[in-house]
């Protein structure tokens, strides 16, 4: 049986509505991945890729086999980030008090090393813009090169390329800064 | 060709961090299924004829990279990376003699190399490259499908050595987890008889995973 990803958006869209499960399963827990380091919470970014997946459901009927479904898909999810990205800017300018504290302040403070390096790599990524955040993770940990950066995120190469390069330069700052210490 | 990045560099090991998997609450997968199952089944558009050409070049490049980074014009680099470096391959010959489609473990998928994929502010994004074998003789077409393919069954053909039935193919792939699955005769889903299981799951093939570290 033919179980690419195309085909089983085939069977979803000819009434074989539990085969869309397959996909899920396929894609849902690397997307949570990303979608953690985009947002920077956990809670938020299940949300973002569950909705993504509901949106990705009600618009399969315009999905065309000949691109990629997971290219397809990160490319609902990036949107969907930075919306809820946006608005989490938006109540910590507004509530500033109630701000996000899903960032620790300090690396040193917990025992386990694998934790204190987990809230580095959380707290330098924090300190980058989201735009370059986006495109580093894309390019680095989702191995996208910048012809499928640019399809993703609507972003022109060069921008893409100048936004890597300047959240490399800025991540080895923070985190040499880190060292230092 | 074959130089390493300078340990120990910052980036390096945050990416790596980045890119371990995270465990992920299966409830939070079934929630989506509850919903998708209380939506209307989605109905195909009918294309328009219209030519969206920006969109189109975006989505050619995506699918030539993709198919140039995970088939046969990545494979022959990736195999004259390995001739250069003189890898020398020790493989398990299979002795069936049987006609019908059994599968025997040629060898595991191993990773033989690495090639170098780009370079941005002295970072090197290090590719490894990575043989899959599947010994089976009496098998017509082999090909690999996987998360790194959208598990496209005919996307990443295996090539046969006719004196041993194995069937075998070479690709760079990025460091990090790879599921991956062999179909035989367009039909039959085989895991890797040596590979890792993956997590078995009711609704998806046999499926192995390959853990690549950089």
């Amino acid at each position: 049986m033919d179980l690419s990803d195309a085909a089983v958006v085939r069977r979803v869209l000819s009434g074989d509505v539990e085969a869309y499960s397959i996909l899920v399963e396929r894609y849902f827990d690397h997307y949570v991945r990303f979608a953690i380091h985009l947002v920077g919470n956990r809670e938020d970014a299940e949300e973002v890729v569950q909705d993504t997946f509901l949106r990705a459901y009600k618009a399969l009927g315009r999905y065309e086999e000949r691109e990629r479904f997971g290219a397809w898909l990160l490319r609902i999810l990036v949107n969907r980030a930075r919306t809820v990205s946006a608005i989490g800017r938006r109540r910590e300018k507004m509530f500033p008090d109630q701000a996000d504290d899903t960032v620790p302040e300090a690396a040193e403070a917990h025992p386990a090393e694998r934790a204190a390096l987990r809230e580095e790599v959380s707290r330098a990524l924090s300190q980058i813009g989201p735009d370059q955040r986006e495109a580093f993770l894309l390019h680095y940990v989702e191995g996208l090169s910048y012809e499928e950066m640019a399809a993703v995120t609507g972003s022109g190469i060069s921008a893409l390329k100048m936004r890597v390069k300047r959240s490399c330069e800025r991540l080895r700052e923070i985190l040499q800064g880190v060292n230092r210490v | 060709m074959f130089d390493r990045m300078p340990a120990p560099d910052p980036l390096a090991t945050l990416i790596d961090e980045l890119r371990e998997p995270v465990v992920v609450d299966p409830a939070s997968k079934r929630r989506v299924m509850e919903l998708v199952r209380e939506t209307p089944l989605p109905t195909v558009s009918v294309a328009s004829g219209r030519v969206l050409p920006g969109r189109s070049r975006a989505f050619a490049a995506i699918r030539s990279l993709r198919g140039e980074r995970n088939g046969f014009s990545r494979s022959a680099t990736a195999s004259s990376l390995a001739t250069a470096a003189g890898i020398a391959l020790l493989m398990a010959v299979g002795t069936q003699d049987s006609a019908t489609p059994r599968m025997a473990p040629g060898r595991r998928a191993v990773v033989i190399g690495d090639s170098v994929a780009s370079m941005a502010s002295a970072i090197r994004d290090t590719l490894r490259i990575v043989q899959f074998i599947l010994t089976a003789p009496a098998a017509s077409r082999v090909a690999l499908a996987g998360d790194f393919n959208g598990w496209d069954t005919r996307a990443i053909p295996l090539t046969r050595d006719s004196r041993d039935g194995r069937w075998a193919v070479t690709l760079a792939l990025a460091p990090g987890r790879h599921n991956y699955a062999y179909v035989v005769d367009d039909t039959q889903w085989v895991r890797d008889p040596l590979g890792t299981p993956s997590e078995p799951n009711e609704l998806t093939p046999p499926r192995s995973v390959l853990i690549i570290n950089r």
